[in-house]
């Protein structure tokens, strides 16, 4: 079976709104592609995201594996710190990757501190 | 307490103000959510909330129980407590079908899970606090659990992290405190009722940091 990758940088993306990102991102893993994207969603997009994902599902599109590594997973963010990535996430900066693919294809994404491994199934 | 939270509660009992709030509880499927509900609702009322299953998905509708007069020592409120559907990136109707289902069956399972999941997400603009249930028995960094938290916090809602399932031997509480360590923690198994005393303590500081 042969599998397509889209690795995509965040200037490709950034200046789209929610829902356009969403549906631009979705389209590709729905077409059976796993997507790479540099840099991070919002919260509320990642919610956008599952919502749309539950609307495409069908017998053959069971929905998504989706996973965000930021380097910050297991650090306690202290207030100042915290504040700053809220504000560098307003101006646009958003550090970390996200991989999008297809559930039937992406049986699982693990996270461990730094490192996010993928698990494939292929027929 | 701290000495803000004493001031308003003290505040609260001197003005006689009623303190209502919408409790929600959310989690990824399997976790417990709905064994916790009816935990909650059998000690404050004496009624469960709905029925639970090994079959992922068996909450496919917001259940709501509404008004419930709750105390903890002098503390007074009415809650409205919101058991969700289980929130996942995924639905598959072969899956029910491994537990027994039949094709017909799983696939309707599956369109009411899918629906379930939008109204889970919907739902969390009308919360005013928020349970998130997660199994101790599995790994807890997961996307599922990091899209919720994530919404609760951009939308400040106040939340209590709550691990659920330490009868089971494999548990392991710490990793889901180490896996978030800026949220709030309570270790409980809502099937035996272990630290059930805990978790009411931290439900109603919560409440009144909202």
């Amino acid at each position: 079976m042969k599998l397509k990758v889209d690795f995509i940088p965040f200037s490709s993306i950034s200046e789209r709104g929610a829902e356009e990102k969403v549906r631009f991102l979705l389209e590709r893993v729905t077409a059976g592609r796993l997507v790479v994207i540099e840099g991070t969603l919002d919260p509320e997009e990642e919610a956008m995201l599952i919502e749309s994902t539950m609307k495409a599902i069908t017998d053959d599109f069971p929905g998504i594996e989706l996973c965000t590594l930021t380097g910050d997973e297991y650090r306690k963010i202290g207030m100042i710190e915290g504040f700053k990535n809220r504000l560098m996430r307003t101006l646009g900066h958003r550090k970390g990757i996200v991989v999008i693919g297809p559930a039937a294809l992406i049986k699982e994404i693990r996270r461990s501190p730094g490192i996010l491994s993928m698990y494939m199934e292929t027929e | 307490m701290g000495i803000a939270q004493s001031f308003r509660l003290a505040f609260y009992r001197l003005l006689k103000k009623k303190i209502d709030v919408k409790l929600g509880i959310y989690g990824p499927t399997n976790v417990g959510k709905t064994t916790l509900a009816n935990r909650l609702t059998q000690d404050w009322v004496g009624e469960e909330m709905g029925p639970v299953s090994e079959i992922p998905h068996e909450t496919r509708e917001i259940l709501k129980m509404e008004r419930m007069q709750v105390t903890n020592g002098w503390k007074k409120f009415s809650v409205d407590l919101i058991d969700t559907p289980g929130i996942e990136t995924k639905v598959d109707f072969r899956e029910f079908m491994r537990y027994g289902l039949s094709e017909a069956q799983a696939k309707k399972r599956a369109k009411e899970a899918t629906q379930g999941v939008l109204d889970s997400i919907k739902w969390l603009a009308n919360l005013d606090a928020v349970v998130v249930v997660m199994d101790s028995t599995v790994d807890p960094y997961t996307q599922v659990n990091i899209t919720i938290l994530g919404n609760l916090e951009a939308r400040r809602i106040p939340t209590l992290i709550v691990a659920n399932k330490i009868d089971l031997p494999t548990s392991s509480p710490e990793r889901i405190r180490k896996a978030f360590p800026n949220k709030k923690f309570v270790a409980i198994s809502a099937k035996n009722g272990q630290n059930m005393d805990q978790l009411y303590e931290s439900l109603f500081d919560m409440v009144m940091m909202q």
